[in-house]
């Protein structure tokens, strides 16, 4: 990956919270990052990040299997709007997830890096495939923005 | 990563157990260095910390301190690592947990998480627990790296 952006230069937390089951989650409207360039998203799930910052309890996922694309639990996909369309679209959030906690010591793949862009953060979301664990809210999903 | 040239531990008390945020210090030889990374101390490395001799608070998944953040300010005022979680710094976390859980840190920058240098005004910088600590007597270590 393009070494530039593995420095941190700007980060905001952001926690998308839920109180019901639905379809899509949306992303709060997030003004600090209005007309940003966001370079770098990662995502936590509750086996290391438990709470996010207002104490809500965040998704988990994987939590009974070694392997995260076999097992019957949730899976979350993001859609990103950028420059007026679905860019980045149904991304397994998975493939966000910088730090896991599952057995086996298994690890995934580390963050998404973009070219730096803007994302209209009022307009994209999460989906979520349901397993056999059914989610009870409240909760969240939490997400590590870096921008320029 | 650029070699290292300087780098000093900074600690952040946090002594009362129902406080939600903990002040950083101010560090005199700190002002008007850029700092290039920081690391926190992970509780399997760290089980007291060098300059209070205090636990060292650590994010643990168990649930003892659910979460703990991160935000720091430049010189200018504002918070250019809002809510940063503090597992992204301690990269040298190995957690055994129920079920022989291993953390891992699985980022781009082989663990350290290099910072664009940058001026921190550390009297701005804070450490929030959302949870609370819920015990007296734990001290936040920080391992900071600067240019000269």
């Amino acid at each position: 990956m393009n070494s530039q952006y593995n420095k941190l230069y700007n980060f905001q937390f952001v926690a998308i919270k839920f109180t019901a089951i639905a379809n899509q989650y949306y992303f709060p409207d997030i003004p600090m990052l209005r007309d940003r360039k966001v370079y770098k998203i990662n995502t936590y799930f509750a086996s290391t990040l438990p709470k996010d910052n207002n104490n809500t309890t965040v998704v988990g996922i994987n939590t009974n299997t070694s392997n995260p694309y076999t097992n019957t639990d949730s899976n979350y996909y993001l859609t990103l709007y950028i420059n007026g369309m679905e860019k980045i679209k149904s991304l397994d959030m998975n493939l966000l997830n910088t730090i896991q906690a599952p057995k086996n010591n298994f690890s995934n793949s580390g963050s998404l890096f973009l070219t730096p862009t803007t994302i209209d953060f009022s307009k994209s979301y999460v989906q979520q495939s349901f397993g056999t664990t059914a989610m009870v809210p409240p909760l969240s999903f939490a997400f590590g923005i870096y921008y320029l | 990563m650029n070699p290292v040239s300087n780098c000093m531990v900074i600690e952040i008390p946090c002594t009362n157990a129902t406080s939600t945020q903990f002040q950083m210090p101010d560090v005199p030889y700190l002002r008007g260095k850029k700092i290039t990374a920081i690391v926190g101390s992970s509780a399997q490395k760290c089980l007291a910390t060098g300059n209070l001799n205090l636990t060292a608070l650590v994010q643990d998944q168990q649930g003892t301190f659910t979460s703990v953040f991160l935000t720091f300010s430049d010189n200018k005022g504002f918070q250019f690592i809002q809510n940063l979680p503090l597992v992204e710094l301690c990269y040298t976390s190995l957690q055994t947990v129920t079920g022989a859980n291993h953390l891992l840190l699985a980022n781009n920058t082989n663990g350290m998480v290099e910072i664009n240098p940058t001026i921190i005004d550390f009297t701005k910088s804070f450490v929030y627990v959302p949870a609370g600590i819920g015990a007296a007597n734990y001290s936040l270590q920080l391992t900071v790296f600067f240019e000269n």
